[in-house]
């Protein structure tokens, strides 16, 4: 069909006659690609945010005789900064998330650095099956096996009096120390999967390069390995705080409900008590803790990702 | 030659993977104020040999000596060599500064210092205003010579550099064979470098190692490696030649002779233990293209061959022949353009100072 001009120019003209929004359709047809995260979205929105919302609005409302008044006011945040029962659990909180990420730190980069370049690549991912299959069992199901391993009569006591290294059970089980053993456990694999990814992308020659020029492996760990994988060091360590800050199950099952955490405050306003207000509000601030810590964290990354970008 | 005069000295040095033979019992002595390169196809084993010599890996035999002492077991960071890497392996996380002076800092020297040092060597290479950039900022050549002052400004004895020109273009690489040379000349230190590159090699080095399979066939300047190469491999690794099989006949004419079933006799001088060697029966000559004429005027006791042009290919500077003569194709080369066609029928000769016995 030869071109032709003038009948083109007609059919343009007749269509922009027939379609004045054209203009319009051809708008929304470019976010046409962003329909595949409509559902996902819809989801988020519906089931979330706006649950979230009512979480907020609910907050600064009041509750008497279990049933929540729509009275706007600022009470049950007073209580939650004054209370010395709920300020001690949020320190406590705090206390154990920290060490924990401590701890998960120092044991996690060792065991990440040392499966990335000492281990033959043949076991690699044996080991990796192996970090992971705990993962196939329910988390609540493990804190409670730990519970007979960590108990007055449990496996630890057992071989330690058997030993002959102690005489009276060791009381681990319903304090804290077991709340972090029962965290590092699940925590410290996360870790060394995010530290591992970042690690194993690391060029070797770059390591090569620091030997050669003169840096042992503990100068070549600090200055070069230890920075170019602070991407997942980042992202294992925010996965860490938010577990742990929120976690319920491990400082109920192992560390008693003597000494309670935060996020058991939150479950007592709303189950025993049915303060759901009082809940809201304990709830906007582990919100406002964890979101504090992401924006260090961000901004701790932008930093560091300054000098490699 | 004394062991205290070599800079570097692999003993009898094998290298294995698994069961793959790396580096195949090669021994070799370099003098001090040598640029030597290690030439050969990929996967002869040179860049291994370099790596032995760097301490990235460590030998399944043999010992390693650099100026005199042995560095068998030493890793890198104890080694008085610095490796210029193929790929630069400049660090990601840190500018230009930080780069340069990685290897003072590991050795305590303190910052100022160290900027003044790193200045220093920048303004030496080129690039005198590129201390804080980023190294994604920095072009291929530029980047080269960030990693070249990376490891020269801890003035190592020895610097080994590992396919140095490969990542760059055509035109720069040209350049910085010739810078290389002129730096190599200027500090006076042994310079080990490994391409496959056979102009590269040629252009810069004092000795080239050439090496096949693991082993090094062999080591010389560049003008004996060429003229006078001791095996096949050689001879037609560097560079375009006609290898001619002969049987060696003996003393004739007042030069030696050996004969072509096919082609007839030729004449050349030869080396000083060939007169043992009177009947060895699989050996060939060597002509390389470019010491071939065309003769009008044949004489005896000249090297002459007669045969039809089959092809012309001018390449600008020379016009490249392939003479078909019996079985054989021999590829001659006169400067200038074109004078003969195809078809045409030609007589070529060699002086026989020109060609050389393979054994």
């Amino acid at each position: 069909m030869p071109f032709d001009p003038i009948k083109m120019d007609r059919t343009t003209v007749q269509k922009e006659l027939k379609f004045p929004a054209a203009g319009f359709a051809r708008k929304l047809r470019g976010y046409k690609d962003f329909l595949g995260l409509l559902p996902i979205t819809g989801f988020e929105i519906f089931f979330y945010l706006i649950p979230l919302v009512f979480l907020m609005i609910i907050s600064f409302w009041m509750t008497k005789n279990y049933k929540v008044i729509p009275v706007w006011n600022l009470h049950n945040y007073w209580v939650v900064v004054s209370d010395p029962a709920i300020r001690m659990a949020f320190f406590r909180s705090l206390d154990i998330t920290l060490t924990t990420l401590l701890l998960t730190v120092l044991v996690a980069y060792p065991f990440a650095y040392a499966l990335v370049f000492k281990v033959p690549s043949r076991y690699r991912q044996l080991i990796l099956i192996a970090i992971i299959a705990p993962f196939w069992t329910n988390y609540l199901v493990r804190a409670y096996s730990w519970q007979l391993i960590l108990g007055g009569n449990g496996l630890i006591n057992h071989l330690l009096g058997a030993a002959g290294i102690i005489e009276a059970p060791l009381n681990i089980l319903y304090t804290h120390v077991a709340t972090r053993i029962g965290l590092l456990h699940f925590l410290v694999t996360v870790m060394v999967l995010n530290l591992y990814g970042s690690m194993d992308n690391i060029d070797r020659s770059l390591i090569e390069a620091a030997q050669d020029l003169g840096a042992g492996p503990l100068r070549t760990f600090l200055h070069v390995i230890l920075p170019l994988s602070f991407q997942g060091l980042a992202t294992g360590t925010v996965f860490v705080f938010i577990f742990c800050f929120t976690d319920f199950i491990a400082p109920s099952v192992l560390g008693g409900g003597t000494r309670p955490v935060f996020s058991q405050k939150v479950v007592d306003a709303a189950q025993w008590t049915a303060n759901y207000s009082l809940a809201s509000a304990l709830s906007m601030v582990m919100i406002l803790v964890i979101a504090v810590f992401l924006l260090v964290v961000f901004r701790l990354i932008k930093a560091g990702t300054r000098g490699e970008k | 030659m004394d062991l205290r005069e070599c800079d570097v000295e692999l003993d009898h040095v094998s290298k294995k993977f698994g069961n793959i033979v790396a580096v195949d019992d090669v021994s070799l002595k370099v003098r001090p104020d040598t640029f030597l390169t290690f030439l050969g196809p990929s996967g002869c084993g040179k860049t291994t040999t370099l790596r032995l010599i760097g301490g990235l890996e460590t030998p399944t035999e043999g010992k390693v000596l650099i100026k005199g002492r042995d560095v068998t077991g030493l890793p890198p960071y104890k080694r008085e060599t610095n490796l210029v890497f193929q790929d630069f392996a400049l660090f990601p996380h840190m500018n230009v500064l930080g780069n340069i002076g990685f290897g003072l800092r590991m050795r305590g020297v303190d910052r100022g210092e160290i900027r003044k040092r790193v200045q220093k060597a920048l303004e030496m290479v080129g690039l005198p205003e590129a201390m804080y950039r980023k190294t994604n900022q920095l072009s291929g050549g530029q980047r080269q010579r960030v990693a070249l002052c990376r490891a020269l400004i801890l003035e190592p004895a020895v610097l080994l550099l590992d396919e140095p020109l490969g990542a760059l273009d055509a035109k720069i690489r040209k350049q910085m064979q010739v810078e290389l040379k002129n730096l190599q000349r200027k500090l006076g230190r042994t310079f080990i470098s490994v391409t496959h590159d056979q102009e590269e090699a040629m252009t810069m080095s004092d000795e080239i190692a050439i090496m096949n399979q693991g082993r090094i066939e062999q080591v010389g300047d560049p003008h004996t490696v060429y003229n006078k190469p001791v095996s096949r491999f050689v001879a037609s690794f560097l560079g375009e030649c006609n290898l001619i099989e002969v049987e060696v006949l003996g003393p004739q004419l007042g030069k030696f002779a050996v004969r072509n079933s096919h082609l007839g006799t030729f004449f050349f001088h030869p080396e000083k233990d060939w007169e043992n060697k009177a009947s060895q029966k699989n050996t060939c000559i060597m002509v390389r293209p470019e010491h071939i004429t065309v003769t009008e005027n044949i004489q005896d006791g000249m090297n002459v061959i007669n045969g039809t042009i089959k092809t012309v290919s001018f390449k600008g500077s020379a016009t490249e022949y392939v003479l078909a003569v019996d079985s054989m194709d021999v590829k001659f080369q006169i400067q200038g353009k074109s004078q003969y066609k195809p078809e045409d029928k030609v007589s070529i000769s060699w002086r026989p100072e020109d060609c050389h016995l393979i054994p």
